[in-house]
């Protein structure tokens, strides 16, 4: 839907000018989801709704509901996802609920935000994309954010107030998977507690330094059973990594990032990872 | 054609070792990755934060609401 529909000017300009647009995951609406429990109900009663009028229902859908809140439409996210059959419903909607066009009511802005974290934390931006089309979808580069609060810093540093060019080491495993384990390109799947890691590895080499800052120079590498959908299916992500982090020693507070893949392959095709500090 | 011409750095870029690597050529490359405006459209939609406050804006505006559903995390492509 989003590389469909939900990027065709057309549905933009209808969704902005006529409707409320709201999107809800539905991992966070289960049973032990993290949505509020009242959110949870209004849900429901959406579905419950579409049901008492023979409309369709289920967990990937589009709904439409009046003004009022009551039911309109729904459509499967099969049919919704061809921007003329959503088009189609939309248009209709506005027709025989008689609304008027407008500006947006909510101003649209990211939708993807660094989440809240600890003072001190380093939040990480990572982007994933297909470089060739193949093994994975491709067709827009998928993102994760990643946060290792100031603790997890020093571990990352190897736990040292000094450094001096030439010094190495390697970043604890458990904090070097907590970023690798995003290394794959967009799939169905996005489960990272599915992943195996076949091999993984971290290590940091200190290249300059510079009064009280000091520069390293990290390479790596990853191989880690990743499915495209949920059943496992023995594909592999695997690939290597280099980049350089900016840091004071005294501190341990690591300043900025920059990693890259080197190679990396999934399901016979070819990506690409970049991450970045954002602070 | 501004795809097909960054996909195209890309894979020149992907060519580059790991040990040819230095700092300004990952950066390069950290810049040449990142999410390019055409390709985050969906964050043209004004999107309200949740249900309940779709049905607020809905009934004070007198507008529909529209609900997607899915798996997934949307908002970072991740689903």
């Amino acid at each position: 839907m989003r590389a469909g529909p939900l990027s065709n000017k057309k549905v933009i300009d209808l969704l902005n000018g006529h409707f409320v647009p709201v999107y809800t995951v539905n991992e966070d609406y289960a049973r032990l989801g993290t949505a509020p429990r009242e959110e949870k109900e209004a849900r429901e009663r959406i579905f419950k709704a579409g049901h008492a009028a023979k409309k369709s229902v289920g967990s990937v859908h589009v709904y439409v509901l009046k003004p009022s809140g009551d039911f309109f439409d729904s459509m499967h996210v099969a049919e919704a996802a061809k921007a003329k059959n959503l088009i189609e419903l939309l248009e209709r909607s506005v027709t025989e609920l008689n609304i008027a066009a407008g500006t947006p009511v909510v101003k649209p802005q990211p939708q993807s935000q660094q989440p809240a974290c600890e003072e001190g934390s380093l939040t990480l931006h990572l982007t994933a994309r297909s470089l060739d089309g193949k093994g994975a979808w491709s067709d827009f580069p998928v993102e994760n954010w990643i946060v290792f609060p100031p603790a997890e810093q020093r571990e990352l540093l190897g736990k040292r107030d000094q450094v001096k060019a030439g010094d190495m080491w390697t970043i604890p495993a458990e904090l070097s998977q907590k970023l690798l384990t995003h290394f794959y390109p967009a799939t169905e799947n996005n489960d990272v507690s599915k992943n195996k890691f076949l091999e993984q590895r971290l290590n940091a080499t200190v290249v300059s330094v510079n009064g009280a800052s000091a520069r390293a120079r990290v390479t790596g590498s990853f191989r880690m059973e990743h499915s495209f959908y949920h059943k496992p299916d023995g594909k592999i992500a695997e690939g290597s990594v280099v980049g350089y982090m900016d840091f004071a020693p005294s501190s341990a507070t690591i300043e900025s990032v920059q990693f890259v893949t080197d190679k990396a392959s999934y399901g016979g095709g070819t990506f690409a990872i970049a991450v970045h500090s954002v602070r | 054609m501004t795809r097909i011409l960054n996909v195209a750095l890309l894979l020149f870029a992907a060519q580059i070792t790991g040990a040819e690597l230095g700092l300004d050529a990952v950066q390069q490359r950290v810049d040449q990755l990142q999410p390019r405006t055409e390709e985050k459209r969906f964050d043209e939609i004004g999107w309200a934060k949740d249900i309940r406050e779709a049905l607020r804006l809905a009934k004070q505006h007198n507008r529909p609401v529209f609900l997607f559903t899915h798996d997934g995390r949307m908002n970072i492509g991740r689903c």
